[in-house]
């Protein structure tokens, strides 16, 4: 799983957000932080994304413009699957609503579900 | 000594056969918060007796009528005296592995569990970096179809929630899991759990703590159920569950932890009657006097010492 410092996700957020390539410049300019980073920061940046594959690139004049590599959303799911397949303890790193079920215990939910739903 | 001798028996019992007291028990589904106050009220018990045993075993009754000067020196020629100089030496050792050696392994216990989900938490909350907050939900939403939710603990707290599971529920469904989990970070839910993990670390040996962190962690998911059926309905938390549950993809070969959601579903739905207040004045009365038993094995030879004023051994 590829995981993202504080300020590598503000710059995904930024490529997600636009629709068309972004150059160092741009994202740099749309990036809403105070103090403001430099711009060799943001191109640092840009470029370990772009070796951790997050980001595909492509030459526009003398610079580099980035887009996002996968979907926010795929990225998302990626991460979730990777949060809820970790084998962290339960209860104290992670309180889920549900835990793991097996086939069993799934079929007298279903049962029970259809008792509910009978009583209505 | 006999006073050590009846503590470290009663630590003994209490450490094979105090689960049972507990398991048995019918209220404890009801009344989830007792039954953890109750668990944990027999681990305190436990570990009083045992530190209270080491020190009846160095500390002879002459405390109670001689000055404090020199008095573990003292102690010790008492014990040598009447064991001889090797089996003085032994007890002396046993004593303070009692006294002291027990409530610390439990603490760094402590330490290791809490730091070790620390970790992981901070892990976990990277994963989900990128993730947007709703601030409506108060939560964080996921976009993934799998429908999930669960909370991430310190820091204020985490609740983070699938795309899925809010396209599945409907509203008052939603309100209802989001306050299952805000329950969980309200009650410091996590903190019981890595009590308990402490205890399984340091004595997991024994019937009282091999098991404790999974039945305190069924515990405070009915806890929470309970606290988020106060603010939506038993019927609509119910549907939340079957709703999720019916949406995941079973595991097979699962651990002894399966079997949670389906007494989770048909508790909410047939509530099991909650003891009154005589019920939970006899409950909080017998935790009471789990804690304080070691104290009165101690206090009874020493109130029958000063009575007596003679003190031997």
């Amino acid at each position: 799983m590829r995981r993202l410092g504080e300020l590598e996700a503000a710059v995904m957020d930024v490529l997600w957000s636009t629709s068309g390539p972004v150059t160092v410049r741009e994202a740099l300019g749309a990036l809403d932080r105070d103090p403001e980073p430099a711009y060799t920061t943001i191109m640092t940046v840009l470029d370990n994304l772009h070796r951790k594959s997050m980001v595909t690139r492509e030459r526009t004049g003398r610079a580099w413009a980035y887009r996002p590599a996968q979907s926010r959303e795929e990225f998302d799911a990626e991460a979730m699957a990777a949060v809820l397949e970790s084998a962290a303890d339960r209860g104290t790193t992670l309180l889920r609503f549900i835990g793991k079920i097996s086939p069993d215990e799934l079929a007298r939910l279903r049962a029970l579900m259809d008792a509910a739903e009978e009583r209505r | 000594m006999t006073t050590a001798l009846a503590l470290l028996g009663y630590a003994g019992l209490l450490g094979l056969f105090g689960p049972q007291l507990v398991d048995r028990a019918r209220w404890a589904m009801a009344a989830p918060r007792l039954a953890i106050a109750t668990w944990f009220a027999l681990a305190a018990s436990f570990v009083l007796a045992l530190a209270l045993a080491g020190m009846a075993i160095v500390m002879p009754m002459e405390i109670f009528t001689g000055g404090p000067v020199g008095l573990v020196q003292e102690c010790i020629a008492v014990l040598r005296e009447q064991y001889g100089e090797i089996g003085g030496f032994a007890l002396v050792v046993l004593a303070a592995v009692l006294t002291w050696a027990v409530p610390i392994r439990l603490l760094f216990a402590a330490i290791a569990a809490l730091r070790s989900a620390a970790v992981d938490r901070s892990k976990l909350r990277r994963e989900l970096a990128v993730a947007r907050r709703n601030g409506d939900l108060g939560a964080v939403v996921v976009g993934c179809s799998r429908p999930a939710a669960y909370c991430i603990p310190g820091k204020g707290g985490l609740i983070v929630i699938t795309s899925g599971a809010l396209e599945l529920l409907d509203g008052p469904q939603i309100e209802a899991v989001l306050a299952h989990e805000r329950a969980h970070l309200a009650g410091h839910h996590h903190l019981l759990v890595a009590f308990a993990q402490a205890g399984r670390r340091a004595f997991g040996w024994l019937p009282l703590f091999a098991h404790l962190p999974e039945r305190i962690g069924q515990l405070v998911e009915l806890t929470a159920d309970d606290a988020a059926a106060r603010s939506a309905t038993r019927n609509t938390l119910a549907r939340s569950l079957l709703n999720v549950a019916a949406a995941q993809v079973p595991v097979e070969a699962l651990a002894a932890s399966g079997g949670d959601t389906v007494a989770r579903v048909e508790r909410l739905l047939d509530a099991p009657a909650a003891p009154g207040p005589a019920g939970i004045g006899t409950i909080l009365g017998g935790n009471a006097a789990a804690v304080a038993a070691p104290v009165l094995i101690v206090a009874i030879p020493i109130i029958t010492a000063f009575g007596m004023a003679c003190c031997p051994v």
